[in-house]
């Protein structure tokens, strides 16, 4: 009797990419784009019907500058991970994460200062939407944080390459949607006072 | 022998002399079965998932149902039937109600039961996610009825109460974005080879659409919830004030968010009841996705804003599509030999009672465009019956989803003869729910005086009638379910005309799909 085995050297079949991670967070950055955009609009609206609209209260644009400027640093980095995980340079993807991870973090601290600076009482007229538009956005960069720290161990241990780099695309897109939300906050809040 | 046999007993093989065999075999330990419990409190199956959220969101929507009819009737009553206090809480928290706790999750459970179904996939994508969602969505619905009836939520006078209300619809809103986010990306992610974008089953594709729809809409108004709810609100300020803002959800464009999946359904189902194929498929699937992009309000949150030429475009336009999705779904009945089984029925007459919501509108439009001078309808009455004609044709399409992919849904088929009377008796309820206060809000243009009871009379029996057929569906699927035991295997097409993948057998799931109807190309290709 003859037993045909197939060869153990057969190549590990290709599956195709299904790309799941990466419309799902699409879908959930539309999501809190318009769940952002939205308060944007409704500070914009009280803001035009309150004359005493951060009267008493002072936004310096040092502090929206450099966390600005953090994040648009963060975009570069995010995507240098990205370019590099799908050319299998696993080194310069695991450093551009860690340099993007510490830009995230710095952006949290600069907001927590820049809260301690500007002193803006919940209870004033502006106190309400200005918590709600920054604080939205916090919560947004603090999920996108712990997005990319997510794939970050996945892909210590192996979890993404060239043939699958989706997971850390997801983060990215998710990074990206949220520093372009931070574009309309820093114009709309800081910028147009 | 071949590889294709089954592997020999290490004992056999031994026996025989041959020595090619490179692993010993492996005895599994047997596992226990599962539990009820454990199924139902761990379940990822799509399927199980997509019941629980059909069978709580129809309990739910005829709750929801009869406190709407119960404040139709303290109108009726000229203010005597109830404590003004739980009138007005019931008024203003019945259409939320219906909406985020009835009919838009029933269509998310549908879409969790029958979208992989319909793509061939044998999970949804995100399945924990969309467990997530179930969960959150159920303990929202249970909080928010709490809320309601503890002298709660909007209107209620209980601080506390008043704002777990709030909590509870912002947990409503976030569970249904989880949950369609999950059917969007099986969509577009676990199609077979071979279904492209315009392959995908109607339903599929509605729901697709939905997503995109629900996904721009709930966000927006999750922000006013949470705006209402940072600045530790009074029971007066979240009725005033958050109810308010979030109040353009109720009214078009955006309250015809919740009937996207039945157009959906209806091109489905009516294909099926000819047993052919739908004509003109990319015109239906473009049809659909006007309406869903005609349906986004979320611009027009603003009393200005819907006072804008803009508006009074889009709203006027959402007839358009519907129309044509009759001309198309007509010329396919033309075309065919249809039988008159109950998903045909529920098809038509849902499009029958949107058509007259889209009117409704039009109506609304006309109105706005004459800056209310032009002909001066009471816009109140117009809004509410117009809410109201959408949420029925909701309940019609979604028991009509129900009814169709009953063997999907239940385990087993609902009788024909059910499934006809709770058509009617549905799109009986939807139509004296919605329609009087049309006529109301057309016939106090001029103040003329007349009496608002016989109107809110009429709108109370209509939600009546509508809870029935809800329950009388929960009642027939209840008991379809606990004839059987069936899980997920495949199930026979009891239409006898379905050409979608969810009415495929193994053979059919095996070939390579080359068309939107591979259960059709199928039979075809084998002679009888």
């Amino acid at each position: 009797m003859t037993t045909a085995l197939l060869p153990n050297t057969a190549p590990a079949p290709i599956l195709p990419r299904r790309r799941q991670l990466l419309f799902g967070s699409a879908f959930a950055s539309v999501a809190w784009a318009m769940f952002l955009l939205t308060l944007v609009g409704m500070y914009l609206q009280a803001r035009q019907g309150d004359a005493a609209w951060l009267g008493e209260n002072v936004l310096r644009l040092t502090q929206p500058n450099v966390q600005f400027g953090t994040l648009i640093l963060s975009l570069f980095t995010v995507q240098w991970a990205v370019y590099s995980i799908a050319r299998n340079d696993r080194g310069h993807a695991y450093l551009a994460l860690a340099i993007t991870l510490l830009f995230g973090v710095a952006f949290i601290n600069q907001t927590t200062f820049l809260y301690d600076e500007a002193g803006i009482k919940l209870a004033s007229a502006e106190g309400p939407l200005f918590y709600a538009v920054t604080g939205g956005h916090l919560a947004m960069l603090i999920v996108a944080l712990i997005f990319l720290a997510l794939m970050s161990v996945r892909a210590l241990g192996g979890n993404f390459s060239e043939r699958y780099p989706d997971g850390l695309s997801a983060a990215a897109l998710f990074w990206y949607v949220n520093v372009g939300l931070y574009a309309v906050i820093w114009l709309a809040v800081y910028i147009m006072k | 022998m071949s590889v294709t046999e089954a592997p020999p007993e290490l004992d056999e093989v031994v026996e025989n002399g041959t020595t090619d065999v490179v692993t010993e075999p492996t005895t599994t330990p047997s596992r226990p079965e599962p539990t009820t419990a454990e199924i139902v409190l761990g379940a990822t199956d799509h399927h199980v998932i997509g019941r629980l959220f059909v069978g709580f969101s129809l309990a739910f929507l005829a709750f929801h149902l009869v406190i709407a009819a119960l404040s139709n009737v303290q109108l009726a009553a000229d203010g005597d039937f109830l404590d003004s206090g739980i009138a007005g809480r019931f008024a203003l928290n019945s259409p939320l109600g219906l909406l985020l706790s009835g009919v838009l999750p029933l269509f998310v459970g549908l879409g969790i039961i029958v979208v992989p179904r319909q793509l061939g996939s044998p999970a949804i994508s995100f399945a924990r996610g969309a467990a997530l969602s179930f969960w959150l969505w159920a303990l929202s619905s249970i909080i928010f009825i709490i809320s309601l009836l503890a002298d709660g939520s909007y209107g209620g006078q209980n601080t506390e109460l008043a704002r777990l209300g709030n909590v509870a619809v912002g947990g409503l809103l976030v569970s249904l974005c989880i949950g369609i986010v999950c059917i969007a990306v099986t969509v577009l992610c676990l199609r077979p080879a071979g279904m492209g974008l315009a392959e995908v089953p109607f339903f599929s594709w509605s729901m697709l659409v939905a997503a995109t729809v629900w996904i721009t809409t709930l966000p927006s108004v999750l922000s006013h919830v949470v705006l209402g709810h940072i600045v530790k609100p009074t029971p007066t300020d979240l009725a005033e004030t958050t109810y308010r803002g979030m109040g353009w959800l109720l009214s078009q464009p955006s309250v015809y968010v919740a009937l996207i999946p039945v157009l959906g359904f209806a091109a489905d189902a009516v294909a099926t009841s000819v047993g052919g194929r739908q004509r003109f498929r990319g015109a239906v699937h473009g049809l659909i996705a006007l309406a869903g992009l005609l349906s986004f309000g979320a611009w027009a949150q603003t009393a200005e804003s819907r006072e804008t030429f803009i508006w009074v475009a889009v709203t006027a336009a959402f007839a358009l599509p519907l129309l044509g999705l009759l001309g198309a779904l007509a010329d396919t009945v033309r075309a065919g030999k249809p039988k008159l089984v109950s998903p045909l029925i529920f098809a038509v007459l849902s499009l029958l009672v949107a058509l007259l919501a889209a009117l409704t509108g039009l109506l609304q439009s006309i109105d706005t465009a004459g800056s209310g001078q032009l002909v001066g309808f009471e816009s109140g009455s117009l809004a509410l019956g117009q809410l109201y004609l959408v949420v029925g044709v909701a309940v019609i399409g979604g028991l009509g989803g129900a009814t169709y992919w009953a063997m999907q849904t239940w385990g087993n088929p609902l009788p024909d003869t059910v499934g006809k009377g709770i058509a009617t008796l549905a799109a009986l309820g939807a139509v004296l729910l919605g329609v009087p206060l049309v006529i109301r809000g057309l016939l106090f243009a001029n103040d003329s005086g007349i009496s608002t009871a016989p109107f809110a009379g009429a709108a109370a029996a209509g939600a009546a009638l509508l809870a029935l057929a809800v329950l009388a569906l929960l009642g027939a699927g209840m008991k379809a379910r606990s004839e059987t035991g069936r899980g997920d295997e495949l199930l026979p097409d009891p239409w006898g005309g379905a050409g979608t993948l969810e009415w495929a057998s193994d053979a059919v799931r095996a070939r390579t799909v080359e068309s939107a109807y591979p259960v059709l190309d199928a039979a075809e290709e084998t002679p009888r």
